[in-house]
């Protein structure tokens, strides 16, 4: 009897590991893709190989840096509506988007996609209360949902020909900066066998980045700055103004 | 197209933000106002954080005022002694109102705020400036003519500290444009206006200041304040966006010049009641944004940031 060990390697790539902000910046997508390849050890008869229907699943995640941030909740207060309620929750990505081949319950255990931290109902992060904050968290998830900057989508990772993989990623412009982590997880028979991760840099360029850097290290300067070019502009268009009439 | 704000850290279109600009700036130059309480909701609305509307709102009415106050200097109608106590008032009131603003931006009550002093401020001067209007027109239907009361002697005048303004051919107490001048400087940094619909009526009511100077020496007194507030607001929460105020300030100047053209060719009460018109429908969305439970409870905003 002979025993064959299959193994799997994968590699994956992001068709830019820089998304650079500038001036025109409205949004950008990037093609996460790589491909997977098949080995067999042990026997050199090639039939082996060859198709055991679609076995493998591909998960793909990008994720960024983790951040802080408020949920604050409106509540009725003598007849207005104010932010009462709020809490702060820690080390949760400003940007997530999970895509898979299929929906993750149909081929992953829910425990295997909570120790992952893979879905927007399993993301994991930190809170500053004890109480229960559950409509806080998914008042949370639908919020950035709805800002373009959480995502769940299932099919949204195609694959060719059994080896071939691709997603294609969308980035709002009200992205938060920093550094990204891209992973594509490989999984076969409920199990995920490889986790390949690239990463992504973004990052505000030319004035954009000049002017945010300015901004929050010089804010002194960047004050006067702001002033005096409002000043220039509005004698400049004054002495036009009196030119013209 | 597109443009990326820096600051505000959001993408949005080139032309949206000219017709805005533009569109204010024509407003402001038909009304002879200054369209900060016009621009600040319209940013907002527009889905611009408030923080940012409010900072780079001041930022844009310095240089909206800065060339008023000169012409109205060249033509004299600047009272620099009262323009410097208001100014005096004013950056104290400024640094107050800073300092506030700072706070509610940290408990996420910016848009509250700028919210209830919109009603509370500009609903009822809005409201005031429509019925004395409209009660004008009736009059001069009637061929009714105002009779000039001369003014009666007030608690005003009894105020200790009085100082002598001969530009305004005036002898009052300094506490009043002092106090003035502060109560300017807190709107100013909280919800990002000139002031002066709040300036012009007192200095006119409170102060009995002759009306040539009035215009002059509050646009003169605004430079200033808003300056101020541009200054701290840029130290205190980094959220003047000079991209945004550049964009806005450039399409108001044309629009401005527009607008004084075609505001001479109506009649000063049609204008008011016009103006009138417009600040109450603002303050009425407003009133209603904050009495109407709202679809979304909640909101998610960076830490040290606002509700966006």
């Amino acid at each position: 009897m002979i025993s064959f060990v299959r193994a799997e390697t994968m590699i994956t790539d992001l068709s830019q590991h820089e998304i650079e902000i500038t001036s025109q910046f409205s949004g950008q997508e990037l093609l996460l893709f790589g491909a997977i390849e098949r080995h067999v050890e042990g026997n050199s008869l090639s039939e082996e190989i060859t198709v055991q229907g679609i076995d493998y699943d591909i998960i793909v995640v990008v994720q960024s840096q983790p951040t802080e941030l408020v949920i604050r909740k409106k509540e009725n207060v003598a007849g207005i509506w104010l932010n009462k309620a709020n809490h702060t929750i820690r080390d949760i990505p400003g940007y997530y988007v999970i895509g898979s081949t299929r929906p993750l319950n149909k081929f992953l255990a829910q425990e295997k996609q909570i120790e992952y931290g893979l879905g927007l109902d399993n993301l994991k992060f930190t809170s500053d209360s004890n109480d229960d904050i559950t409509e806080f968290k998914e008042a949370l998830i639908r919020n950035m949902i709805e800002k373009g900057l959480y995502l769940e989508s299932d099919g949204n990772v195609t694959v060719k020909n059994e080896i071939l993989f691709r997603a294609s990623i969308a980035f709002p412009a009200n992205m938060p900066i920093g550094d990204y982590k891209a992973d594509v997880y490989l999984v076969k028979d409920g199990d995920i066998i490889i986790n390949h991760r690239t990463d992504l840099l973004v990052d505000k360029q030319g004035l954009e980045r000049f002017i945010y850097n300015f901004a929050h290290e010089y804010p002194p300067y960047y004050g006067i700055i702001a002033v005096l070019v409002a000043i220039s502009i509005g004698l400049f268009s004054g002495f036009v103004a009196k030119k013209v009439s | 197209m597109q443009i990326y704000l820096p600051i505000a850290e959001m993408s949005m279109n080139i032309f949206v933000l000219f017709a805005m600009g533009g569109g204010v700036g024509f407003l402001s130059g038909m009304f002879g106002v200054g369209g900060g309480f016009l621009m600040t909701p319209l940013l907002i609305f527009a889905g611009v954080p408030p923080a940012i509307a409010v900072a780079t709102q001041s930022n844009q009415i310095t240089a909206a005022s800065v060339s008023g106050a000169m012409a109205h200097w060249r033509r004299g109608g600047v009272d620099f002694k009262m323009g410097f106590v208001l100014i005096a008032g004013g950056l104290v009131g400024t640094y107050i109102g800073a300092m506030i603003f700072t706070y509610l931006r940290s408990i996420g009550q910016v848009d509250l705020m700028i919210s209830l002093i919109y009603v509370i401020f500009l609903g009822s001067i809005g409201g005031l400036m429509f019925v004395e209007s409209i009660a004008s027109i009736i009059r001069s239907r009637k061929g009714e003519v105002v009779k000039v009361v001369r003014r009666q002697r007030s608690w005003i005048d009894r105020l200790p500290f009085k100082m002598r303004f001969r530009k305004s051919k005036m002898y009052v107490s300094v506490i009043m444009p002092l106090s003035i001048g502060a109560l300017v400087g807190i709107l100013a940094a909280i919800i990002g206006v000139g002031g002066g619909f709040v300036m012009i009526p007192a200095m006119i009511y409170l102060l009995h200041m002759p009306t040539k100077v009035v215009i002059g020496t509050s646009l003169f007194q605004i430079t200033f304040v808003t300056a101020a507030a541009t200054y701290l607001h840029s130290i205190n929460t980094q959220t003047v966006d000079v991209v945004l105020a550049v964009i806005l300030l450039t399409a108001a100047v044309i629009g401005a010049q527009i607008g004084v053209r075609v505001g001479v060719k109506l009649k000063g009460e049609q204008l008011r009641i016009l103006l009138a018109g417009m600040v109450l429908i603002i303050c009425t969305k407003m009133a209603y944004d904050l009495v109407v439970e709202p679809t979304e409870l909640f909101s998610v905003s960076a830490l040290d940031g606002e509700a966006n």
